[in-house]
C-alpha cells in the first residue's frame, strides 16, 4: 500500500514536472535533448559491455538542458552519465559526444580522432556530416530535424534503425 | 379447413416441408450468427494489426515530433476504406496528426453504433509516446452480413421448393397405396361389389402387407358372399317351386270342387226328384188306404217312412244347398265369376235381403227394424251378390235369435257405405270372432245341435266383399247378441 502510494506520488511529481517542463517555451537544447535520448533507442551499439550510458558534450553548456529530460531515465536500462569534455583526451570513454557549433577547424579535428572509434557523434554544423559526422541536427521550416551519415555510422559499428532513418532529413549512405 | 380432415397425402407433404423448414431455418440462423461475430471478428483482427503497424511505424514520428512523416503514414489508410479516421495523439492526449474528416475521441476499443473505435497506447521501452485511434465503418460487414442473409434466404427458398418438390415426389410411395385402398374401400361399399381388388404391389413393407390383408379380406367376404348368394338362390327357387305347386294344388282342388259337385249335384237332383216323387205319391196314393186299414203298426211304420222321407229330401236340400255354396266358393276362388260394375244402392240392397226373413221373423215373434244414416248408399257392384251376402247375414241373425230382434243400419261415411245387422240372439264367443269367416265353421256343436247352415256362408260373404275392395267383420258378446258389419267404398 505504502509502496503503491510512492509510486502515484512520483508518478504526479514526474507528471507536473514535465507538464511544467513542456508548457514553458522549450528551448532549443532541450529538444535536442530529447532527440538525442531518442537517438539512443534507435541506434544498436557495438561495444554493449559498457554500464554506463555516457553522454558527452562539448561545446556549450548543455548539462541543465539535458538533465530536465533525462531525469531518472535509463536508456536499455544503463544509468545516463552527463559529462562536460573539452580535451580529447576525455573522449575515450564517451559513447555520445555531441558537439555544439564550433569552428570548422575543431571539428574537423576532433571527427578525425574519433573516426573509426565506437561513438555517435552528434552535431550542429551545416558540415557536420562531411567532415565525418553521424547525426546532425538541422533546422527546416523551424522545426529541428536531423541528418544521419549512415556510411559513417556502419564504419564506426552503428545499426541505425529504418525507423530513425525514415525521419532523417538527409541520410548519406 | 380441419388440418385433421386433410388428405394423407398433404399431410405427409406438409410434414417434410416443415421438418426441412426448421432444420435449414435453424441451420441459416446458427451459419447467420456464426458468420456476423466471424465478420465482426475479422474486421476487428484486420483493425487490430493495421492499428499495429500505424503504431509501430508512427513511433518514431511521435517520439520526434514528427507530424509529416506521420501523416503520410496515416495517409496510407486510404488503402483500407472501411477506416473512416484516425487520430494520432501524443504522450499527453494531445491531437497530434488525423487523418479523415470524422473525430476518434473514444479512448478505449468498442463496437459503437456503426462504426469500430480501436484505440491503442504507443510505447517506446515502457514509456508512452503516444496513442492511436482508429475508427472502422462497419457498413462494409453489414452489407456482406445482408447479402449473406439475402443468399441464405434464396437458398433455403430452393431448398424447400426443392424439398417440396421431393416430398410430393416421395410421398406417392406411401399415401398411393393407401389412397387406393381408401378408394378400392369406399367403392366396394357403395357398390357392393366384392370382386374389386387393390391393385398389389412388389413390397414388403406395412403397406404392402396392409393391402396383401386387405385383398384376402375382399375374397373371404366374396367366397362367403357367393356360397350365401348361392344358398338364398337355392332356397328362393325351392320356396318359388312350392309355392307353385301349391298354387297348381289350390288350383286343381277348386277345379276339383267345382267339378266334384258338379257330378254330385246331377245324381242328386235324381235322388231328391224321386224322393219327392214317391213322398208325393206316398202321401197321396198310398197313406190314405193305409190309414183306412187303421193298424196302429202300419200306422206307424207309414208315419215313419213320411219322416225319413222328409228326412232324405230336407237333407237332400241340404247337401245340395252345399254343393252350391261349395261350387260358388270355389268359382269365386278360382276367379271364375266375374262381378258385375253395375250402380248398386246398398240400403235396397238391404230391404230386399229383409224382405226374405220378413215373414219367418213375424212368425218367431221377432222385430225387424231398420236405421238410416245419410242418404247416398251408392255403390258400384254386383247387386245380385251383395243380396246374396245381406240375405246370408239376415239368416244366420235369424238363424241364431230366439228372442228380441233384428236390427239393420245403412250409415254413409265419407266415401264409404257400412252396412250393420245386429241381432239379440245367442252372440259368438271372443275366440271363435275369427274363425266364423273359414270354411266349414260354424260356432256350436255341430254334432249336437241340428246343423241348420253349410258353413260356407260367411266365407263366401267374405270373398264376395273383397271383390268388391270393401271389409266385413263381426262384433259380439256370448248372450247378448251379435253384430255384423260390412263396409264398402263408394268408388
Amino acid at each position: 500500500m505504502v509502496k503503491f502510494r510512492i509510486q502515484i506520488l512520483t508518478f504526479l511529481v514526474f507528471y507536473i514536472f514535465t507538464n511544467l517542463a513542456f508548457s514553458a517555451p522549450v528551448s532549443e537544447y532541450k529538444i535536442k535533448a530529447a532527440f538525442i535520448y531518442n537517438f539512443v533507442k534507435f541506434i544498436n551499439f557495438p561495444n554493449n559491455s559498457f554500464k554506463e550510458f555516457k553522454i558527452c558534450y562539448w561545446g556549450d553548456n548543455f548539462y541543465d538542458d539535458f538533465k530536465s529530460i533525462i531525469q531518472n531515465k535509463t536508456i536499455k536500462n544503463k544509468k545516463i552519465q552527463i559529462r562536460k569534455i573539452s580535451s580529447l583526451s576525455q573522449v575515450k570513454d564517451c559513447n555520445i559526444i555531441f558537439i555544439t557549433s564550433f569552428s570548422k577547424e575543431d571539428i574537423q579535428s576532433i571527427l578525425k580522432f574519433l573516426e573509426g572509434k565506437p561513438i555517435l557523434t552528434i552535431g550542429e554544423n551545416e558540415n557536420f556530416l562531411k567532415y565525418g559526422g553521424i547525426i546532425n541536427f538541422i533546422l527546416v521550416n523551424n522545426k529541428i530535424r536531423f541528418e544521419i551519415n549512415n556510411k559513417q555510422a556502419r564504419k564506426s559499428g552503428f545499426k541505425i534503425s529504418s525507423k530513425l532513418l525514415r525521419l532523417a532529413k538527409r541520410v548519406i549512405k | 379447413m380441419n388440418f385433421k380432415n386433410l388428405s394423407i397425402k398433404y399431410k405427409l407433404i406438409f410434414f417434410s416441408c416443415i421438418t426441412a423448414f426448421v432444420a435449414l431455418s435453424l441451420m441459416a440462423f446458427v451459419f447467420v450468427l456464426y458468420n456476423w461475430n466471424d465478420y465482426k471478428k475479422s474486421l476487428y483482427e484486420d483493425v487490430e494489426s493495421l492499428s499495429e503497424i500505424i503504431a509501430s511505424n508512427c513511433q518514431a514520428s511521435l517520439m520526434f515530433n514528427d507530424q509529416e512523416s506521420a501523416s503520410e503514414i496515416l495517409s496510407s489508410l486510404k488503402f483500407k476504406p472501411y477506416i473512416i479516421s484516425a487520430v494520432l495523439y501524443d504522450a499527453k492526449n494531445k491531437q497530434f496528426v488525423k487523418y479523415g474528416s470524422s473525430d476518434c475521441k473514444i479512448l478505449n476499443t468498442s463496437f459503437y453504433g456503426k462504426y469500430l473505435y480501436y484505440y491503442k497506447k504507443i510505447y517506446s521501452d515502457n514509456e508512452k509516446v503516444g496513442s492511436i485511434c482508429l475508427k472502422a465503418s462497419l457498413s462494409q460487414i453489414y452489407n456482406k452480413f445482408y447479402n449473406y442473409i439475402i443468399l441464405t434466404i434464396c437458398v433455403l427458398i430452393i431448398a424447400l421448393i426443392i424439398t417440396t418438390f421431393l416430398a410430393l415426389k416421395l410421398q406417392k410411395t406411401i399415401s398411393q397405396p393407401i389412397l387406393k385402398i381408401v378408394n378400392i374401400a369406399k367403392k366396394v361399399y357403395s357398390t357392393k361389389d366384392y370382386s374389386l381388388r387393390v391393385e398389389e404391389e412388389p413390397r414388403n413393407d406395412e403397406l404392402g402387407i396392409l393391402i396383401k390383408s386387405f385383398n384376402s379380406m375382399l375374397s373371404e367376404i366374396q367366397s362367403r358372399d357367393s356360397n350365401l348368394e348361392f344358398l338364398i338362390y337355392q332356397r328362393t327357387k325351392e320356396l318359388e317351386e312350392a309355392i307353385e305347386h301349391l298354387k297348381e294344388l289350390d288350383r286343381m282342388k277348386s277345379e276339383f270342387l267345382s267339378n266334384v259337385s258338379h257330378e254330385l249335384r246331377t245324381p242328386l237332383t235324381s235322388v231328391r226328384g224321386f224322393a219327392s216323387i214317391i213322398k208325393k205319391d206316398f202321401e197321396k196314393k198310398i197313406l190314405p188306404y193305409l190309414n183306412e186299414i187303421k193298424d196302429k203298426k202300419v200306422e206307424r211304420t207309414s208315419n215313419r217312412i213320411l219322416d225319413n222321407l222328409k228326412i232324405i229330401i230336407s237333407e237332400g236340400k241340404r247337401l245340395t244347398n252345399l254343393i252350391n255354396d261349395v261350387l260358388d266358393l270355389a268359382k269365386i276362388e278360382s276367379g271364375k265369376i266375374e262381378f258385375k260394375k253395375e250402380q248398386v244402392n246398398l240400403e235396397e240392397v238391404l230391404d230386399e235381403a229383409a224382405k226374405t226373413i220378413e215373414l219367418l221373423a213375424k212368425e218367431k215373434g221377432l222385430y225387424l227394424k231398420k236405421e238410416i244414416e245419410g242418404n247416398d248408399f251408392n255403390i258400384i257392384g254386383d247387386r245380385e251378390r251383395l243380396i246374396q251376402v245381406a240375405t246370408n247375414l239376415f239368416g244366420n241373425a235369424l238363424k241364431f235369435t230366439e228372442k228380441g230382434g233384428i236390427t239393420y243400419r245403412i250409415k254413409e261415411k265419407e266415401n264409404e257405405v257400412i252396412c250393420e245387422i245386429e241381432d239379440t240372439g245367442c252372440g259368438i264367443p271372443e275366440d271363435m270372432i275369427e274363425q266364423i269367416f273359414e270354411k266349414f265353421k260354424q260356432v256350436g256343436d255341430t254334432l249336437t245341435e241340428k246343423p241348420q247352415g253349410t258353413g260356407l256362408g260367411l266365407p263366401i260373404c267374405k270373398e264376395i266383399i273383397k271383390n268388391h275392395n270393401g271389409k266385413i267383420w263381426a262384433e259380439s258378446e256370448v248372450g247378448k247378441g251379435s253384430k255384423f258389419i260390412f263396409v264398402i267404398p263408394k268408388k
